[in-house]
């Protein structure tokens, strides 16, 4: 792989490739399979979408920590107003656990409980969907990067 | 039976031998040779267009190689701009593909094909490389009577 190539890649992902990822994406650019490539690329990759739930959501994925949970924030919600409105959207199955403030603040939530942190991340887990790369970006990132496109 | 239409066909010729390898969403010039209707196609305004290639990795099934032209001598000797991936320049037709890595014989039949022109080839979302090697034929044909 060229560092140029690396370069274009790693652009289109947003981040650094690792050192895994190089030595397997070097074997597939000799025959340039850029279906391959965006394959690897795409592992693991995620985006957050909106996603209402309520109290029936809460109990079946966080099982058998649902109703503890649950019990927590009303508890919380005796102090903290955030919590306690938060808590109606639950009981209206309005809760978004797809925006990013309630994200922050579950996650701020599964910091401070640890033994609720495995629950806590698979609510998170229903607001989140594959994000793969499209072969044809990687093919456009290459492309430009081999000067054999220009877009 | 006489004068009932028939198709008249002309002779091959070869636009490219054997052509370097296209990968995706790249294009490429079949740049053996250009192609006159007058010179090489006997004044037939279509052309049937045979592509021979391969893929070393199964390409996406029906996506396509499609094929381009950029029109030559349009104003005296001016030729029109080379096509681009986001741009045909004009458009002839497109080759669908076969997810096999089996040598691939495809046929895109054109009809009134550019006067005079150089003729491209795009990778259009196949997925995978073109390998190098791949030849581009054209026979001149077109409707006439028969004897």
């Amino acid at each position: 792989m060229t560092p140029v190539q690396q370069q274009a890649l790693e652009g289109l992902v947003g981040r650094s490739l690792t050192e895994g990822e190089i030595i397997a994406i070097d074997s597939l650019l000799l025959d340039r399979n850029d279906v391959a490539i965006a394959a690897i690329l795409s592992a693991g990759r995620v985006k957050t979408q909106s996603t209402p739930i309520g109290i029936g959501t809460c109990l079946a994925v966080m099982a058998p920590a649902g109703g503890e949970f649950l019990n927590a924030l009303e508890t919380m919600g005796g102090t903290d107003a955030n919590v306690k409105w938060a808590l109606k959207m639950i009981e209206q199955g309005t809760f978004d656990v797809g925006h990013p403030v309630t994200r922050a603040q579950l996650q701020g939530f599964s910091d401070k409980s640890e033994g609720m942190a495995p629950a806590i991340a698979t609510l998170l887990a229903v607001a989140e969907v594959a994000d793969p790369i499209q072969y044809n970006a990687v093919s456009d990132a290459l492309n430009i990067a081999e000067g054999r496109l220009t877009l | 039976m006489s004068n009932e239409a028939i198709v008249v066909f002309g002779a091959q010729k070869t636009l490219e031998s054997s052509g370097a390898s296209i990968a995706n969403n790249a294009l490429a010039q079949a740049d053996d040779a250009g192609y006159g209707i007058v010179a090489d196609g006997g004044s037939y305004p279509d052309a049937r267009f045979v592509l021979t290639g391969a893929f070393a990795v199964p390409p996406t099934e029906n996506t396509t190689l499609a094929l381009y032209a950029r029109p030559l001598n349009i104003d005296g000797t001016a030729d029109g701009d080379a096509p681009e991936t986001t741009r045909p320049t004009i458009y002839i037709g497109v080759f669908l593909v076969n997810n096999t890595t089996a040598s691939q014989s495809l046929v895109c039949n054109a009809q009134s094909v550019p006067w005079e022109a150089d003729y491209y080839l795009h990778n259009n979302g196949t997925g995978q490389t073109l390998s190098a090697g791949w030849k581009l034929l054209v026979t001149p044909c077109t409707m006439g009577p028969a004897a």
